[in-house]
């Protein structure tokens, strides 16, 4: 309040010396600094400060003295192969998660932008899986997943695909698949809606005059709508990336990177080398290596956003 | 109007909050610190002496830290326990505060590095060598009363020994035992329960044969934990032993990379691939499967029997279906080898009231508070000569007490004293899995598995 | 073959696909809810019960999670961190946003792309030594802390979701303030906010989603258990020593579930519009 009042008699001060571009600068740094604030000292700060550690033995009980222990941290993860496991991990549940999703997706939003009764009525079901919470979505698919008498077991061994108390989260290749369903259960819908909205953007007359050239549905679709809807395409399919690079509670709580490290992705393995064997250090170094790989996918998301920020 | 409804829905959320809130003004949560009177059934009288030396008429609140306090199983008679101990000490407040079983270790060594370590915590046997090298606990034999030190069950008290240093008390040592369906074992025409380590493996596989029931549930043998839980690969140490094998020698050497291991997990194997036991399961879930009447043996300690009862289809009945036997040896005389799954409790080295401390610690392993455990949560085997003395367990009112009462003299601790123990149990789970999940040679996974271990071990 | 016959099948092909995939969307739902009508001796046994309202079916399970005044703090601090992020984020990007529509200034684009994409940095990376600062400012176990880490992760879209919005509100408004004697910031407040409410629904529903659905941070930042949010308490009932309760966990999930399905029926307008705008316009 005080500072609107403030604000108020300034306009009548036509003399104050300051120029109206130094005044314009103030406010804007004015306005921004607490989202700086917010973004540096909770993201900023703790990357600068992850990376130093990451040199360290640094663990819960070294808190206060850490060792400089000569990138043994690296040469650990390295040596021992597992680091390639968790990056082969994250990006097999990366690709799965968001290509099985991004169809699936295609394929609602096709049939929900034909001509139909009720169409919003369809959406907002859809919609629904995407509203129950990351935590409830692992329980959920745990319990329908459960062996002995789980429902999904008894329903396949119905129809004769699996055999009853078949394990899922605890098979070593069947446990990735586990998280892919889960995964793309609760986040399709999302994908799904941005398809929706892409599809709805493509204007018609264009289809339909490819339809007067003599173009079947198909060509239509791969040459007319795709073009058409590609940023948002983009846009939905780096945002689905990112996002699952970073997942984490789903997999923790179905099966905390088990059986025997299969499902362990990046972000699993650097929670429980920090969390639970309280090894901040190595724990640091994945993030690490992570943010390296990762620089090359921020690079060329930048490039892109700047892209699209042309086209619009 | 859908606009005007979610208007509306902002101030709906708010008055949630403030319900909420209101609920928790009545009842904190998981803090019981109402000091009702409850029964004091007459105690030892050394402690209620040492009660009034200590700061009489001062105030002084003591955090104890569990797992139990927030089962439902066990809630009920955790709150009476602490409400007796506060009876019986009016100037002690203990605030309870509970954890999940699986974090409890982790979070509690995360807590005590931020300072808030708990006074006094209920901790497993695996947690105690971490806590112990985590240098978060306070010795116990210079504290405790040393009539109540030579109370205990002296095996269960040096096995929690540290450089000769009491690091916990044993509470409840809950021996592991076998039990099984009388039902399932006459459907398969067995007339007497095993006596021997191979015949159990033999009827398990009769028993497995059964198949499925006619409702599609398919019946198991025996189960073996598979998942790489807290409560995972110990459960597998019989099948080592009983087959002859060992997991450390005297000299505390590992020795795992023998024949006698091996066959263990060819054992095992065998039962995973004919579909004798579910595989891929935890001790959990092995409890819901022998409570449907499911499984025909079933290696658990008595903690199980409350659950049996409140899962089961049939509740309180169903423990008519069922017998518990001693775990049988490799020959119709030898004793069988089976393990405590030991709960102890630890006083943390930062608590400010030591005295309190140990009155909590004496009380709750006290005649007095095991009678109550035993009333109000299933009951639980005592870690006191003095308390195995009730009636309760003098004249044990079932076979299935009186089998578990017996067997306090045969399981023996878990061999837990190294601060690696709890990972070499983690990959000995990993290892049931290679063989019984990814069908890898028994042979091969033991070597490995001893390779694994003696180095997490430095040996 | 004429072709009504085959626009009929093709319509009919169309309608089935569209059952098939509803069903598979929808039946883990229904499946959460029908288990929490159940016992769990009834639950762990095949065949399972189908229908809602077989016999055996009671509310007895909400009675006892509801009873259970841990289930009611941990929803009490899920909805005070939610909140809490909500307000903070929405002033924080209003802000942000705000300049970073109707200004121009040295170095905007780079800050603009900067902001985006801290979205990718590897959150588990960052809240290891997240933790450790925390722990040395003394901000574990508290609201503050969470709510400023979830804000964090919740900022750099809310921004720029704010910014493309006032970007389609005219500059002009702006202009006639000004003359008219307006700062500012009362410029901001009293004529661009009030008329930008679908833009702040869209950004606080976005972010009360998200904070709503934070497990990581309140896992490591908040350990006591009178202060864990709701995600984290139900991860915890199936952490348990005894059994699995499956029952219990299908009851305090659906109950965990329903804030946010309400807020869907009736807000979904502008949670699609939250959801599309960015990437359409973007």
């Amino acid at each position: 309040m005080n500072n609107l009042q403030a604000e108020r008699i300034r306009p009548t001060q036509k003399s104050f010396a300051l120029s109206k571009t130094a005044k314009d600068r103030i406010f804007v740094a004015v306005m921004l600094s607490p989202a700086l604030v917010i973004l540096v000292l909770v993201i900023g700060a703790p990357i600068v400060k992850g990376i130093w550690m990451s040199f360290f033995e640094y663990t819960l009980a070294m808190r206060t003295n850490p060792q400089w222990n000569n990138f043994e941290n690296y040469t650990k993860l390295i040596k021992t192969g597992e680091i390639f496991t968790y990056f082969l991990n994250t990006l097999l549940f990366v690709a799965f998660v968001v290509a099985i999703q991004a169809v699936i997706a295609m394929t609602v939003a096709l049939l929900l932008n034909s001509k139909m009764r009720g169409r919003s009525i369809y959406r907002s079901l859809f919609l629904i899986p995407w509203t129950i919470p990351s935590v409830v979505v692992a329980l959920l698919w745990m319990w329908l997943l459960q062996p002995q008498y789980g429902v999904l077991n008894y329903l396949l061994s119905r129809v004769g695909l699996v055999e009853q108390g078949t394990q899922w989260t605890q098979h070593p290749s069947l446990a990735m698949v586990s998280i892919i369903i889960a995964a793309v259960w609760r986040q399709f819908p999302m994908m799904m809606v941005m398809f929706l909205a892409g599809l709805q953007s493509v204007p018609l007359e264009l289809a339909e005059a490819a339809a007067i050239d003599g173009a079947n549905r198909r060509q239509i679709f791969r040459h007319v709508t795709i073009p058409c809807m590609r940023a948002v395409l983009d846009t939905t399919i780096i945002i689905a990336i990112i996002n699952n690079f970073q997942m984490f509670t789903i997999i923790y709580n179905m099966t905390a990177g088990g059986p025997v490290d299969k499902t362990t992705t990046l972000s699993i393995a650097a929670y429980v080398k920090a969390f639970s064997q309280f090894d901040f250090g190595s724990g640091s170094a994945i993030g690490v290596m992570w943010l390296v790989v990762l620089g090359g996918g921020i690079y060329l998301y930048n490039r892109f956003s700047a892209k699209s920020h042309d086209i619009y | 109007m859908t606009r005007r409804l979610g208007l509306l829905l902002c101030p709906i959320l708010l008055l949630l909050t403030l319900l909420a809130a209101c609920g928790d003004a009545t009842s904190t949560p998981a803090t019981s610190t109402t000091a009702a009177a409850a029964a004091t059934t007459p105690g030892t009288q050394a402690q209620a002496t040492t009660a009034a030396a200590a700061n009489p008429g001062k105030q002084v609140e003591l955090t104890f830290a569990s797992w139990g306090a927030g089962e439902d199983a066990t809630k009920v008679a955790f709150d009476q326990m602490i409400k007796g101990f506060e009876a019986k000490y009016p100037n002690i407040k203990v605030k309870s505060v509970s954890y999940p079983f699986n974090n409890m270790k982790d979070q509690l060594i995360v807590n005590a590095a931020g300072g808030n370590a708990p006074d006094v915590a209920q901790v497993h046997k695996l947690w105690v060598a971490p806590l112990v090298n985590a240098k978060l606990l306070q010795p116990l034999d210079t504290l405790l009363d040393p009539e109540v030190l030579s109370d205990f069950n002296q095996s269960l008290l040096n096995s929690n020994k540290f450089d000769n240093k009491l690091m916990a008390a044993p509470w409840t040592p809950s021996p592991v035992l076998i039990y099984y369906n009388k039902t399932l074992l006459k459907q398969a025409g067995i007339a007497e329960p095993p006596k021997t380590w191979d015949e159990l493996i033999e009827q398990a596989r009769k028993v497995a044969k059964l198949g499925n029931d006619a409702n599609g549930n398919r019946i198991y043998g025996l189960g073996i934990s598979s998942k790489k839980a807290n409560n995972g690969g110990y459960y597998f140490l019989p099948f080592l032993w009983n087959n002859g094998g060992e997991f450390l020698n005297d000299k505390g050497q590992i020795t795992l990379n023998t024949p006698e291991n091996v066959k263990a997990f060819q054992q095992a194997q065998s039962l995973f691939d004919e579909k004798v036991t579910p595989s891929g399961v935890e001790i959990k879930d092995l409890r819901t499967l022998f409570a449907q009447g499911l499984v025909g043996f079933h290696f658990d300690p008595e903690v199980a029997i409350a659950i049996f009862k409140s899962q089961s289809p049939k509740k309180d009945k169903f423990m008519d279906d069922i017998g518990v036997m001693l775990v049988p040896g490799a020959t119709a005389g030898a004793k069988g080898q089976s393990f405590f799954v030991e709960h102890n409790l630890a006083v943390f080295n930062t608590t400010k009231n030591p005295n309190e401390a140990k009155l909590l610690v004496q009380y709750l392993t006290s005649p007095e508070a095991i009678t109550i455990f035993n009333k109000n949560g299933g009951f639980r085997l005592p870690a006191r000569k003095s308390t195995e003395k009730i009636d309760f367990y003098s004249q044990p009112e079932n076979a299935i007490l009186k089998t578990f009462i017996e067997s306090l003299q045969t399981a023996r601790p878990l061999p837990a004293s190294n601060e690696q123990f709890l990972s070499a149990m983690e990959e000995l789970s990993v290892s049931i899995q290679k063989v019984g999940i990814d069908h890898q040679d028994p042979a091969k996974v033991v070597k490995d598995l001893d390779a694994t271990i003696k180095a997490l071990y430095k040996q | 073959m004429n072709s009504k016959s085959e626009i009929f099948r093709g319509k009919l092909a169309k309608y089935l696909l569209l059952a098939v995939l509803l069903l598979l969307a929808l039946f883990p739902v229904y499946w959460m809810f029908v288990s929490s009508f159940r016992q769990n001796s009834d639950l762990t046994r095949l065949p399972p019960k189908f229908l809602p309202f077989d016999v055996g079916a009671s509310l007895e399970n909400y009675g006892r999670i509801l009873a259970n005044p841990r289930y009611l703090t941990y929803y009490q601090n899920s909805l005070i961190v939610a909140f809490g992020t909500v307000a903070v984020c929405l002033v924080v990007a209003v802000m942000a946003g705000y300049v970073l529509s109707r200004y121009n200034f040295p170095g905007k684009i780079l800050l603009q792309t900067g902001i985006l994409s801290v979205q990718m940095f590897p959150l588990v990376a960052i809240l290891i030594s997240l933790f450790t600062f925390y722990s040395d400012m003394k901000l574990t176990n508290t609201y503050q802390g969470l709510i400023l880490a979830d804000t964090s992760i919740a900022l750099p879209f809310s921004i720029w979701f704010m910014k493309s919005f006032f970007d389609t509100i005219p500059n002009s408004l702006d202009e006639a303030a000004t003359i008219d004697g307006c700062g500012r910031l009362r410029t901001l407040f009293q004529i661009i906010v009030p008329l930008s409410r679908p833009g702040l629904l869209a950004v606080g529903i976005y972010t009360f989603l998200l904070s709503w659905d934070d497990f990581i941070f309140s896992l490591t930042l908040m350990s006591k258990d009178e202060l864990r949010t709701l995600p984290v308490g139900i991860a915890n009932s199936f952490a348990g020593e005894l059994l699995f309760d499956w029952s219990g966990m299908m009851t305090i999930s659906v109950v965990a579930s329903v804030p946010v399905l309400l807020l869907f029926i009736f807000l979904q307008r502008y949670m699609i519009a939250g959801l599309t705008q960015g990437s359409v316009k973007g």
